[in-house]
């Protein structure tokens, strides 16, 4: 019984048979696509926090909140020195500088990472694989070259769909906001709290999806104008985007003779300045040397602009360190400024740490919500006599062990220093189908207890390789974060298994 | 940040007032619910100080949804703590959602998936490489418009294939479509 009768709207009626076509297309998708989305989507939520996990991987990097130009000209010069006596010849090399969201000087290239202190002197290595794998993870699914980015990208617009599906699926979405039915029975508690987590979530699963997909798009929209409208030339379609590198360096050359090298480097010095000077609003976040060791290196400085979307705006000198001109990615074309905006806004980079919470409470969510749509099937199957168990327990202990496992991978790799992607990789399926021989119910509080277990093997190994500098700030805030998360999630372990007992103890008096 | 603060508390005054017109029988009429939303709208207004729209947008946005998952949480901690749900049953209770796709749709699951797995990428990418080849606006604004065209084609192509009762005729009418686009957008590449 209802008061939809009395309840007039302005809306027109949605045709059952569409609504009915959308559920199905839902199912399909959700179904099929579930682990995957799942795993993207709880990885994406831990990497959030990307940068305070780099910061608690290398706790012994010094950290400050400015560097001088000289600084990082003399930073840039022992890198130089550095790649030089190792035979490196990477094509670009990047000089993080610091900032609110990265408060460390650091020259980052494609074999190595090194640190440097507030002077520029080298202090040590800032190697972060272990970032790497952690972001690797959520956009490539840890798959070579561009394979993985362009088929996470290729997810991304599968999600859309879904979420697009799943909200025309529900036409009643905005009068049942509020509506939880937890009281009736397994499915339909599941199906309310799916849609509800859905509903609320649902800007954030729509832009954090399309910019995903965006992003993951993007070298398929190049391969696809080069021919079209390159006349089959790669780099030029490449260079509508990005920027043309030949031009570039062909305008650096006229400010005169290519770069001199030296401590500190002139040019980064000199650069910085001017940077400092012209855009005073605009500090650096990075520095990119392009086409590094060559007579035609060029020199980007990705600077802030803190009241926009843009990652950064890239500003180009010339050899002498004379500012030539800007990206445009702050105000180039419309298409330019939106391209650059995908990441900060993906990413949840644009508002400080009350964002990045909010983020991790959302993409918790959707996460959750990739879950309880497989929950809500096998739930459908049980009421019809057709208990898939077996997919239960694989799920459930899928479901568990995806964070449990980036922890631990993390963990034996910091002890061991063996890569963390074949851990996971290799675990994963392995936990999943040893899930399978335990049975659904003692998983319910098996799965939480040792996922919580690998949790929290991550701080503790974190402790035992770093010692007191596990201390330090920024890395015993994401200690006690974990901690915190494993403590919650043994918390639920525990209360599952004493719900089991009580369920127990009651079958057996009432058997008596 | 007190202004942007206020903006939220304003925000959530909207939420509960449209709480309160979706759980009483009859509503509370359209005053109400127009009113409710504007509080929402005009709550993220604050954020606009000192930031460009989108971000403003995108700050403004954040809160309404974290508060609306917290106006449910009181259900679902009952839920958690075995504790009788705090309203059992709403006063206006939700059409029984039974979740069930059309019987008569879902015995082609696999012919479907196979259509759309064929269908949608085709004819998106087709769409993409037409607009490429006549869009008017700039190289970058082309390649970035095609990128979102693309993820909206693919979207809508799915949605409709795994959704309809003939996948084979629809999938049929797709694929000539996108081979259509590819031949424009051959005749149209510079």
């Amino acid at each position: 019984m209802s008061g939809d009768a009395k309840t007039k709207t302005i809306w027109p009626r949605v045709p059952s048979g569409f609504v009915k076509g959308q559920l199905l297309a839902h199912k399909l998708l959700g179904l099929t696509l579930a682990a995957v989305m799942y795993l993207i989507c709880i990885t994406g939520t831990i990497a959030v926090f990307y940068g305070e996990f780099q910061r608690w991987e290398t706790p012994a990097a010094p950290e400050m909140s400015q560097a001088t130009p000289e600084a990082v000209g003399r930073a840039v010069a022992a890198a130089r020195e550095h790649i030089a006596k190792t035979g490196a010849k990477p094509a670009d090399v990047y000089v993080i500088t610091p900032s609110p969201e990265m408060p460390r000087l650091l020259v980052d290239y494609e074999d190595d990472a090194l640190a440097f202190d507030a002077a520029g002197a080298p202090a040590g290595s800032g190697a972060h694989e272990l970032t790497h794998f952690l972001t690797e993870l959520h956009y490539e699914l840890n798959l070579p070259g561009t394979i993985g980015f362009v088929l996470v990208g290729v997810l991304g617009v599968l999600l859309v769909a879904l979420i697009v599906g799943g909200a025309l699926a529900l036409p009643r979405m905005f009068r049942d906001a509020f509506t939880l039915r937890l009281d009736r029975g397994r499915r339909l508690s599941r199906v309310d709290i799916h849609n509800r987590i859905a509903v609320w979530g649902l800007p954030f699963h729509f832009v954090v999806a399309l910019s995903g997909a965006i992003m993951g798009l993007a070298l398929i929209v190049v391969a696809i104008a080069a021919p079209v409208k390159f006349g089959g030339d790669q780099l030029k379609a490449m260079g509508a985007v990005y920027g043309d590198p030949a031009q570039a360096a062909a305008e650096a050359r006229r400010a005169g003779p290519p770069v001199a090298t030296g401590t500190p480097e002139p040019r980064i010095v000199a650069a910085l300045q001017t940077l400092a000077r012209e855009r005073p609003a605009n500090y650096p976040i990075y520095l990119a040397l392009n086409q590094f060791g060559t007579p035609d290196e060029l020199l980007t400085v990705g600077a802030a602009h803190g009241e926009r979307l843009i990652y950064t705006e890239g500003y180009r000198f010339d050899s002498a360190g004379g500012l030539m001109g800007s990206d445009g990615y702050a105000d180039g074309d419309i298409g330019r400024q939106t391209y650059a905006s995908m990441f900060r806004i993906h990413a949840g980079a644009f508002g400080g740490l009350g964002v990045k919470i909010a983020y991790v409470l959302l993409g918790l969510g959707l996460s959750f919500v990739c879950t309880t749509g497989v929950d809500i099937w096998l739930a459908k199957a049980a009421e019809r006599g057709r208990e898939a168990w077996r997919i239960q327990a694989a799920w459930t202990s899928f479901v568990w062990a995806t964070p449990g496992l980036v922890a631990l991978s993390c963990a034996i790799a910091m002890l061991v220093e063996v890569p963390p992607a074949p851990i996971f990789w290799i675990g994963l399926p392995l936990a999943t189908l040893i899930g399978v021989g335990q049975g659904a119910q003692r998983l319910r509080w098996l799965a939480p207890l040792t996922a919580g277990a690998m949790i929290i093997s991550l701080p503790l190994a974190h402790v035992w390789r770093h010692g007191a500098l596990a201390l330090s700030t920024p890395a015993a805030a994401v200690n006690i974060a974990l901690v915190l998360a494993a403590a919650a999630i043994i918390a639920l372990a525990v209360r599952n298994f004493r719900s089991r007992e009580t369920a127990a103890a009651a079958q057996a008096y009432a058997a008596s | 940040m007190l202004l942007q603060v206020l903006g939220v508390i304003i925000q959530a005054a909207g939420l509960v007032l449209l709480h309160r017109h979706w759980r009483v029988r009859g509503g509370l009429g359209g005053g109400a619910l127009f009113g409710a939303w504007a509080l929402i709208i005009l709550g993220a207004a604050p954020w606009l100080g000192g930031v460009s729209p989108e971000r403003a947008l995108a700050l403004g946005a954040l809160a309404p949804m974290l508060i609306g998952l917290a106006m449910l949480a009181p259900d679902a901690y009952g839920r958690l703590s075995g504790a009788q749900a705090r309203s059992a049953r709403p006063r206006r209770p939700a059409r029984a959602d039974s979740g069930e796709a059309a019987a008569a749709l879902s015995g082609t699951g696999g012919a479907r998936w196979f259509c759309a797995l064929v269908a949608a990428p085709a004819i998106s990418v087709a769409a993409a490489a037409a607009w490429l080849a006549y869009s008017p606006l700039s190289a970058v604004d082309s390649m970035v418009t095609s990128a979102f065209l693309m993820a909206a084609i693919m979207t809508a192509a799915l949605l409709r294939l795994l959704a309809t009762a003939r996948p084979w005729p629809e999938a049929l009418i797709t694929c000539g479509a996108a081979l259509l686009l590819a031949v424009l957008a051959a005749l149209g590449a510079h």
